[in-house]
């Protein structure tokens, strides 16, 4: 039976496989139900002996630590070589591996050099006549496509999130779990390689108030020019322990800085309220807002992948709603002053 | 003029893609994460006169006109490879024609948008890079040429705001992310001028090694699971801005 192989992105500095090997565990006992093999994790990286004997400690699975001399951080170029030579004396079915910066660097070019198959940022696995299919996000997320891989060994990138994190212990391995196996890869690789690492440049530090909000209003595709944040800033004003956020277009023109991005290059956020204010939807974006308590969506588009993953759907012009929304909320106070009573809207 | 260390002039190839407007039935334009990586070769000439920017689009007739954008821009040179009408091509198969199509010219630097908006694969670059043998980096958020050392600086982007740098040797591919720069429009001067610019057009069957197979079928397109409630509200502006000032309410939030 030939292997699923998850492929275990390491923290260097933690010396532990990063939490997204779980999601990817969910995701190889689903192909497992077709495919039949067992599931192996390989761990590459520097010294990768303690993150793969708690990786099989853990998981009860077959772990190979794939050992890089010289590896200091992720390489694209030394990778695909010593997963290929490793590979290639374990013909896997299937090879699974996270869709974040790495992965979507890399995986297809691994593919390619183990003449298989690569399919990126698949979010479901479905069996039909006992044949694994993939279903992956099409038309800026409108739609989804219920793909075939024509070819072996299939290489996944899996979007973040997608799959729940695996309880151990619910895979089948080989059977006879040996533990831990370990492998050097060729000693020359990283002196060789055509790419050089200059290190990794950590983020500015920006003020935003996006991870302490109880409510975000952020803004996205939708907005024509800066002066569009204004409406938005309005809304922010009206509503107490509220935030302005943005999705990656207004940071792409410039309109805020990075510190207000959401999404998965920006800031993961868990607010009580997301309201997303002319944002279509991108994967990385929704990734982001996962951990919200309730998402408010609006947008002039029905059809925006916004509304799949929102808990209310506004179709408006994103301007005109807060305009109104605004009004609203002022009419409410002139009421509540009205009556006399204290009311609930003055921020508590 | 600008040239390598053995005296060639550089050039660098940008590959865009038609896409279909979501808005709009039967409308087409340049993939918008293309734009940016068109933006970034254009830059790079303008940093290092004498550099050539060719342009390459792979696609059914009326594809052309993306790369007449791009020579609208300010690209010097475009190729159009002619695909069947109504294929939708994979990554895999359309990097396949496009490592085809350019296996005489030894170009120095390959750009790409991030992806597409229609397939969203993302895997043209690196794919194409694997098989031309040379090194790729995904995600560009900043380049910086070395002509004379032939390599190329860039930055990655990483999850949560982190940069991956690193340095490549030449020649290489770069799938740039949006954002890196801001997209010039095309000029007036430069439409005029694109009008009398090559366009090298060449049919998909016609490139050494053809047929290419895909790797992978669309079986079907269905609408994507709803992780949420997803309860449309009906009604005026108005009462759908109140229905929300109620949920907050409701939710103790204002």
């Amino acid at each position: 039976m030939k292997p699923i192989v998850i492929l275990a992105d390491l923290d260097q500095e933690q010396n532990l496989a990063r939490p997204g090997v779980r999601e990817l565990a969910t995701c190889a006992s689903l192909i497992q139900a077709a495919a039949h093999g067992p599931v192996v994790i390989v761990v590459p990286g520097r010294d990768t002996f303690r993150a793969a004997r708690d990786l099989a400690g853990a998981s009860g699975l077959d772990i190979v630590g794939l050992d890089i001399p010289g590896y200091e951080t992720y390489n694209s170029d030394v990778l695909k070589t010593c997963l290929r030579d490793l590979f290639s004396g374990m013909d896997p079915s299937h090879i699974l591996i996270s869709h974040t910066s790495q992965g979507r660097d890399y995986a297809p070019g691994l593919a390619v050099r183990l003449g298989g198959v690569s399919l990126s940022g698949i979010t479901r696995v479905v069996l039909t006549d006992n044949q694994c299919r993939f279903v992956r996000p099409v038309q800026s997320g409108r739609m989804d496509a219920l793909v075939a891989p024509e070819g072996s060994p299939v290489v996944l990138t899996v979007q973040p999130g997608a799959f729940a994190p695996a309880p151990w212990g619910a895979l089948s391995g080989t059977g006879h779990p040996v533990g831990v196996r370990m492998e050097t890869a060729c000693p020359d690789l990283v002196a060789s390689s055509r790419i050089r690492n200059l290190g990794v440049r950590s983020p500015a530090r920006e003020s935003s108030d996006l991870t302490r909000a109880r409510v975000i209003v952020a803004g996205g595709r939708g907005m024509e020019s800066p002066q569009d944040l204004d409406i938005l800033r309005e809304m922010v004003s009206l509503i107490p322990r509220s935030a302005l956020g943005a999705s990656r277009p207004v940071i792409d023109a410039g309109w805020l800085p990075h510190g207000f991005q959401v999404g998965i290059t920006g800031a993961v956020v868990t607010p009580d309220v997301y309201l997303a204010m002319g944002i279509s939807g991108s994967t990385q974006h929704l990734a982001g807002i996962k951990g919200a308590g309730f998402v408010v969506a609006v947008n002039t588009d029905p059809g925006a992948a916004i509304f799949n993953h929102a808990d209310l759907c506004i179709v408006e012009d994103f301007k005109e709603f807060a305009q109104a929304f605004a009004s609203a909320v002022r009419s409410g106070k002139n009421r509540s002053k009205d009556s006399g009573e204290t009311g609930d809207s003055d921020g508590q | 003029m600008q040239s390598g260390l053995d005296g060639h002039v550089m050039t660098l190839l940008v590959l865009v893609k038609q896409v279909p407007i979501p808005e709009e039935p039967s409308g087409m334009e340049m993939n918008r994460f293309d734009e940016y990586a068109v933006e970034e070769a254009l830059r790079i000439r303008e940093l290092f006169p004498g550099v050539q920017v060719h342009v390459m689009t792979l696609g059914p007739e009326g594809a052309g006109k993306v790369v007449k954008r791009a020579l609208g821009m300010g690209a010097d040179a475009g190729i159009h490879v002619i695909t069947p009408e109504n294929e939708f091509p994979g990554s895999a198969l359309t990097a396949a024609r496009a490592a085809a199509a350019i296996n005489n010219h030894a170009y120095d630097l390959i750009l790409t948008g991030i992806l597409s908006q229609d397939r969203m694969e993302g895997q043209v670059g690196p794919l194409m890079a694997e098989y031309l043998g040379i090194p790729c980096a995904v995600g560009v958020v900043e380049t910086a040429l070395d002509p004379e050392d032939g390599s190329i600086r860039v930055e990655r982007e990483m999850e949560a705001g982190f940069r991956d740098c690193i340095s490549m040797r030449l020649p290489a591919v770069l799938a740039v992310q949006a954002g890196i720069n801001r997209p010039r429009y095309p000029s007036l001067s430069h439409v005029l001028a694109a009008g009398k610019k090559t366009v090298h057009l060449v049919r998909a069957s016609d490139l050494p090694g053809a047929p290419f197979a895909e790797t992978q079928h669309i079986l079907d397109l269905i609408p994507p699971e709803k992780t949420r409630a997803g309860v449309f509200v009906n009604g005026t502006c108005r009462d759908k801005a109140e229905e929300l000032l109620h949920v907050l309410q409701q939710r103790g939030v204002i």
